[in-house]
């Protein structure tokens, strides 16, 4: 009974370890996004019925593909995406690490033979003779060895960049990261809109779900204005705003110019450019207003992302195995990417122990 | 306009290009693929002082922008990048054969771009006045144009594969010899996608970062955001394929054209089939 319930978590874990579950969650995600691209989002259900029938309505209501991508079965995959990313990294994880700080460091005779770069040269000076002299030259040329003496032969062993391991791992949690700051935002922020009629002023907005929030202070459009190209394209929306608190207008808040691309913050609430009109002889502003307190954990989780794939695509953990024998010494080396771009170096390295003359 | 002659002397050039690698393919004649190669890059130096050009005209017309405004110079734009690509993995690798399925592309982005589309130079709306339009636009298409490149070089895996499976024995010397071995082929895919991934990442981050400052939300579901979003989720199963059994070689390279097909849904079909924020290509 406890083996079999053992087995079935254990069958539960290697399947949220697998890399088939990510390729297939990571398919589901693009073949069921592409419903939302078609059919329009957050419309009114007179909207849908001058397209759609009111069978297909209901059923479709039903999948929450009206607001697909907040609907429950959308989170799920999410959360599982999620779930499949921190068990593969907890599974993976210590390996890698246990590889970085635990390095090979002698070198077995049966894995020589799995080496595609080697090279070896004679020596005619006495082995710790050239156990030093070939020290200090990988050193020299390319990290500072760690030498282990191994019966009677000194294995020295360099490494560059072996934390380049992790950078999957970095991209991994930087998705982590943005859906955090995703939740943040959705819990303490809000998004907003409200229009201003030019000379007088709000304290609160409505935020999209139809409540009125206050902002705790008051903004007041001053001036809202539209000029336009000579071919009737729209060149530019200013609105003038102010922000006052108690009635006092904010020093460096007075008659700030707001366009589209350059919006005006205060105290965490931010006011963007965004629509217009006339109302009983008066220009109006629109404003989006929104509050986001996750957006820096977000952009956080995209510099972790950038810099991750960045170190996992293009660094790679390079290893270099010099062994020392009575007359003679082997090097061995590999690199965790790009073979082709390591070899060269190798060549370069071969050829400067070649020249050394010991 | 001096820069639209200009434009119609690379679509030239690129049609140039295309027919001597295929004269290259049918006669094995190097030096046809290396004067393939030489007229792509010709063809890509004389759009690099075409754009500049219309840059410069933009301004002497007063409405100074990027030439990276409309479809028109999003469509130049893309197949100029495509052979910068490619002139890229030509120069590393040197399998000129692969000119003949990239170039392609690029010529049918000018050959559209010179007879479909209106190429008049028109001021900014409010909405792209940002130096945000630059950084976005740029990593978009690199990224793209790495793609485009990742899956001529697919096409050229399915073909190979399919024609050593079905011969038992190999045709030494035939068109198939000119073709790099399929292990060369599925390692130059997954190189060009490595090129393309860390650029389309970055510009669906430069597209949130701008829409965040220009509207509050750095993502909305809008269908261009989603299709973006789309195409990273295939090609980062492409790149988990890769560790996986069974998932390498012909599967991989479908992931790649269907990534592409997915690329120019999100590039083209967005604007001309569904509604959204990005509604400049109509």
């Amino acid at each position: 009974m406890a083996t079999t319930k053992r087995n079935f978590v254990h069958i539960i874990w290697d399947s949220f370890c697998s890399l088939k579950l990510t390729i297939f969650l990571l398919i589901s995600l693009a073949l069921s996004s592409i419903i939302g691209t078609v059919l329009p989002q957050g419309q009114l259900p007179p909207e849908y019925l001058a397209q759609i029938s009111p069978v297909k309505l209901q059923i479709y209501a039903k999948l929450g593909f009206f607001d697909m991508y907040h609907s429950w079965w959308f989170i799920a995959l999410l959360y599982i995406f999620s779930l499949n990313l921190i068990s593969c990294s907890i599974k993976r994880l210590p390996h890698v690490i246990k590889f970085i700080t635990e390095p090979t460091l002698v070198l077995g005779e049966s894995m020589r033979s799995t080496f595609s770069l080697k090279k070896e040269i004679r020596l005619s000076a006495p082995v710790d003779v050239s156990q030093e002299k070939l020290a200090a030259f990988l050193g020299k040329e390319f990290a500072t060895p760690v030498i282990s003496e191994h019966s009677g032969e000194y294995h020295l062993f360099a490494q560059k960049s072996a934390w380049s391991r992790l950078g999957v791992y970095v991209v991994h949690l930087s998705i982590l990261v943005i859906f955090v700051g995703a939740i943040i935002g959705s819990l303490f922020g809000y998004k907003g809109f409200v229009t201003i009629v030019e000379g007088s002023s709000i304290s609160s907005v409505e935020s999209r779900s139809g409540n009125q929030i206050p902002l705790g202070f008051e903004l007041r459009c001053d001036q809202f204005s539209v000029t336009f190209y000579n071919t009737g394209a729209p060149k530019e929306f200013k609105s003038i705003l102010t922000v006052l608190e108690n009635g006092q207008p904010i020093k460096d808040y007075t008659n700030a110019r707001v366009v589209v691309n350059d919006p005006l913050t205060y105290k965490g609430i931010t006011f963007y450019q965004s629509s217009y009109g006339q109302e009983m002889g008066k220009m109006y502003t629109g404003l989006q207003v929104a509050k986001d307190p996750g957006v820096w954990v977000v952009w956080l989780g995209c510099t972790m992302m950038i810099i991750g794939i960045f170190v996992a695509f293009f660094m790679s953990h390079k290893r270099v195995w010099i062994i020392v024998s009575k007359g003679h010494a082997r090097m061995y080396a590999n690199a965790s990417k790009n073979q082709a771009a390591f070899q060269m170096q190798f060549e370069n390295l071969s050829e400067l122990l070649n020249n050394l003359k010991i | 306009m001096t820069s639209s002659l200009l434009f119609n002397v690379t679509t030239l050039a690129y049609m140039a290009s295309m027919i001597v690698f295929f004269a290259f393919i049918a006669s094995k004649n190097k030096s046809l693929g290396t004067a393939g190669s030489v007229i792509a890059y010709s063809g890509l130096i004389i759009q690099t002082v075409a754009i500049a050009l219309r840059w410069k005209e933009s301004y002497d017309l007063g409405v100074g922008h990027a030439p990276l405004s409309n479809l028109y110079e999003s469509v130049v734009f893309f197949s100029w990048t495509i052979i910068l690509i490619f002139a890229f993995i030509d120069i590393k690798y040197r399998y000129r054969v692969v000119g003949a399925f990239v170039v392609p592309f690029a010529l049918l982005g000018m050959a559209w771009a010179q007879l479909g589309l209106n190429n008049g130079i028109e001021p900014l709306v409010p909405a792209l006045q940002s130096n945000w339009l630059l950084y976005h636009v740029i990593t978009c298409f690199l990224g793209y144009a790495a793609f485009a490149v990742a899956c001529g070089i697919s096409i050229m895996y399915l073909i190979k594969a399919t024609n050593e499976e079905g011969a038992s024995t190999v045709s030494a010397g035939g068109i198939m010899a000119m073709f790099p071995p399929i292990k060369v082929l599925d390692d130059l895919n997954y190189r060009a996608i490595m090129i393309g991934f860390p650029l389309l990442t970055l510009g669906i981050i430069t597209g949130a970062a701008w829409a965040n400052y220009a509207w509050g939300t750095y993502w909305s579901w809008d269908p261009k955001e989603t299709w973006s979003l789309i195409v990273w989720f295939v090609y980062a199963a492409f790149l988990h394929a890769r560790f996986t059994r069974g998932w390498v070689g012909k599967r991989a390279a479908w992931l790649s054209i269907i990534g592409f097909a997915a690329t120019i849904f999100c590039y083209l079909g967005v604007n001309l089939f569904l509604s959204g924020l990005h509604s400049y290509g109509k």
